[in-house]
């Protein structure tokens, strides 16, 4: 049996539940923050999958473009929210995102 | 043949390392899985031909990102030397969301028969510059260079707002 479109797509969303419960029952943040990484990686596989099997001609790379550019905003989001979360940590020595709520009220 | 076999091993090796992240109780392991993740998903890009993608995969996601990760999973580990266990919480409805998620994608995904093919060609004046480049890495350098240039300028200064940020963000202490 080759493999098709499908089987990348469906590759995809096994790891984009995964990511998405990950995000959901996580307390701490670090580890939500992997769940994350775990979806953008999904919507990557997507993407090139995307890229090969509905563009006939191999030159036009579009996908792995729009890929490319996922990969850097995933870079800096990963920056920012880690810097985030050290400083939380520094100033409220907790890691979990459910004790976190100075901003509730 | 030898496509099937890759995609079967590396979907395997993704799945299963993905569920590591998300259920082990040590978050050291937790990012060494996501490391796995992230080199299974590599190997899917050089199965769908993205060879460049896959080396920027290694470098960026490997070699930058799961060592911030790692960094962090330190800097916030107790001083006392105690490791933080991770716990999970809402379980059964974390559970519920993420199947009910499946579910609605994979009828999508299988459903899908007819999604029509991408119509563009590199008679299009945008894409003419394609028409005679060697391979696909160049037609990815050119194409980033010409008809992407606006968000590939926008991205770079992106990446420089997100590392200013960082930095200020992460001294924010002192």
């Amino acid at each position: 049996m080759s493999i098709t479109l499908t089987h990348y797509l469906v590759l995809s969303a096994i790891l984009f539940a995964i990511g998405v419960y990950g995000v959901l029952t996580r307390r701490n943040a670090i580890a939500l923050l992997m769940g994350v990484e775990l979806m953008l990686n999904a919507v990557n596989i997507n993407l090139v999958a995307m890229n090969r099997f509905l563009q006939p001609d191999w030159r036009i790379v579009t996908g792995q473009i729009f890929a490319g550019f996922i990969i850097v905003l995933a870079a800096a989001e990963a920056a920012v929210g880690f810097a985030l979360v050290i400083a939380i940590y520094r100033n409220l020595d907790r890691i979990n995102v459910d004790e976190v709520n100075i901003l509730k009220w | 043949m030898g496509e099937a076999i890759a995609f079967w091993i590396l979907s395997a090796l993704i799945v299963v390392a993905a569920l590591g992240v998300v259920t082990l109780r040590n978050l050291f392991h937790c990012a060494l899985c996501l490391g796995l993740v992230l080199f299974g998903v590599a190997g899917i890009f050089v199965l769908n031909g993205a060879e460049f993608l896959a080396g920027v995969q290694v470098l960026i996601y490997v070699g930058a990102t799961l060592v911030i990760i790692l960094f962090a999973v330190m800097l916030s580990e107790n001083i006392t030397g105690e490791r933080i266990r991770v716990v999970s919480y809402n379980r059964p409805l974390g559970l519920l969301a993420a199947l009910g998620f499946l579910g609605v994608v994979l009828f999508l995904a299988v459903s899908q028969t007819s999604l029509p093919p991408h119509t563009s060609s590199v008679k299009d004046p945008s894409l003419q510059v394609l028409t005679d480049v060697p391979n696909n890495i160049a037609a990815f350098g050119t194409l980033l260079l010409t008809k992407f240039i606006v968000p590939f300028e926008f991205a770079s200064i992106f990446l420089l707002v997100a590392m200013i940020g960082a930095i200020v963000v992460a001294r924010m202490a002192e």
